[in-house]
């Protein structure tokens, strides 16, 4: 397996979050209390220039989990530690569809009476979010509402 | 056909371009005359959640000439989603159980997609929001076709709200298929969306901008117009974005002024009797389009 990673025994890593987003993950989690977290705001990056991080000790995610977090930190990097060893580690991907995470733009949209469901694609290196309902078309980051 | 049949129409999007020639096709043989009972025995739910009248009666005279039946409202200030707190999706799930298909029309955009999901019976998008309007652009094609004998290298002018207009919209997303010449007659103001310039750059149609309808009259095939729709605008709208009878002094003999109604002061009566008024029978036409459309979604 690979290095061992800071202090965490067990527990998750993200590592270059776009910054501003690392506080969007941690309230989409909602973890109970119990669960030790590091959070780094603003870090020099050489991938990103500035990245955000964040660190959970004895927490591991669900698949859905890290769907939901490929959508608020797109490309970060993942890594799932156990007794020290990274256990697994990759670089977040978009998923196909969402439902529910984020909030459509177009406030006449119907989702917000409902769900939203919005489809990924990447062009020319940026994510295109289409809302499947109102097929409205947005520029991943500057999507700023989620429902966290 | 096979998408459309027992499945609905939420989007022109979902629609070859094949299968608008067919549904064209279609609706001419009923505009000849042609009789079917189609929907003999089956009720259709007409829900409109905001009134428009000449879609809701077009539609219900569509499905009462196939031989069904309707329920439903003509706006949805009556329901029980305005009156009780219902929501959307359970006005929706109740209607699933009464109605053998649902026309809807709805103020927020995405709301027949939503409808397609949650229902098993097919939907049919009568407009939602700034959405869609499926039915009023293939009956806009439709009118091309019926009154230029075809529908490829049409030459149409378009005036009038080309930014905010959803039938513009359509039609410029249409055009693209048939190989049409667009005319784009607006004020600064007006003037159409930069992704729809976008697209047409995309899709290497010729189009050209103008500030009257003189300037381009007698290269025209089709004009069409559009309603402005003030409530968008603060100010006074600058410039001419109507046309009076003195506009078709040079118009070709085949030209036809379409117009998806309601009118204001951009068409005059005056044009009403000239030969080149084709709106009232434009309007008709989208009886025959959704006795089309009814009849391929419903038939055996």
């Amino acid at each position: 397996m690979e290095k061992k990673i800071g202090m965490i025994a067990n527990g998750v890593n993200i590592d270059h979050i776009p910054q501003g987003n690392a506080l969007n993950i941690l309230r989409y989690l909602r973890l109970e209390r119990k669960y030790p977290v590091g959070i780094g705001l603003n870090l020099p990056s050489e991938r990103m220039v500035i990245k955000d991080l964040v660190k959970i000790e004895n927490y591991h995610l669900t698949d859905e989990q890290i769907k939901a977090i490929s959508v608020l930190a797109p490309h970060a990097t993942f890594s799932e530690i156990v007794n020290y060893e990274v256990v697994r580690k990759f670089q977040l991907t978009i998923p196909e569809i969402i439902e529910g995470l984020v909030i459509c733009p177009n406030h006449r949209c119907v989702s917000h009476q409902y769900r939203s469901k919005f489809s990924f694609t990447d062009v020319s290196g940026k994510t295109i979010a289409h809302c499947c309902y109102c097929d409205h078309n947005y520029d991943l980051s500057e999507v700023r509402e989620f429902n966290l | 056909m096979q998408n459309l049949r027992n499945n609905g129409l939420i989007s022109l999007q979902d629609l070859s371009k094949q299968d608008i020639l067919d549904i064209l096709a279609h609706a001419k043989q009923f505009k000849d005359g042609m009789r079917k009972n189609t929907l003999d025995g089956k009720v259709l739910a007409s829900c409109f959640f905001e009134a428009s009248t000449r879609t809701r009666l077009s539609f219900e005279s569509a499905v009462a000439r196939l031989g069904g039946k309707t329920i439903g409202f003509a706006d949805g200030s009556s329901t029980s989603q305005s009156n009780k707190g219902e929501s959307f999706v359970d006005t929706l799930k109740m209607l699933n159980c009464y109605a053998d298909g649902l026309i809807m029309r709805h103020p927020n955009d995405g709301a027949a997609r939503l409808a397609s999901e949650v229902m098993n019976i097919p939907v049919i998008n009568a407009g939602d929001g700034a959405n869609q309007h499926p039915t009023q652009t293939l009956l806009d094609l439709f009118s091309i076709q019926d009154s230029q004998g075809q529908l490829e290298d049409v030459n149409l002018g378009l005036m009038g709200d080309l930014k905010y207009s959803r039938t513009i919209h359509s039609l410029i997303d249409s055009s693209k298929l048939f190989n049409m010449r667009l005319f784009l007659i607006a004020t600064p103001e007006l003037r159409i969306a930069s992704e729809d310039l976008h697209e047409l750059r995309r899709h290497g149609i010729s189009y050209s901008f103008h500030s009257t309808a003189e300037e381009v009259i007698e290269r025209l095939d089709c004009l069409y117009l559009t309603r402005l729709q003030k409530e968008r605008f603060n100010g006074a709208i600058e410039g001419n974005y109507g046309i009076s009878l003195s506009t078709l002094d040079k118009a070709k003999p085949n030209l036809k002024i379409l117009h998806p109604l309601p009118r204001l002061e951009e068409l005059p009566a005056e044009i009403d009797d000239t030969p080149y008024a084709y709106y009232f029978t434009q309007a008709q036409n989208g009886v025959y389009v959704r006795q089309a459309l009814l009849d391929i979604i419903f038939g055996a």
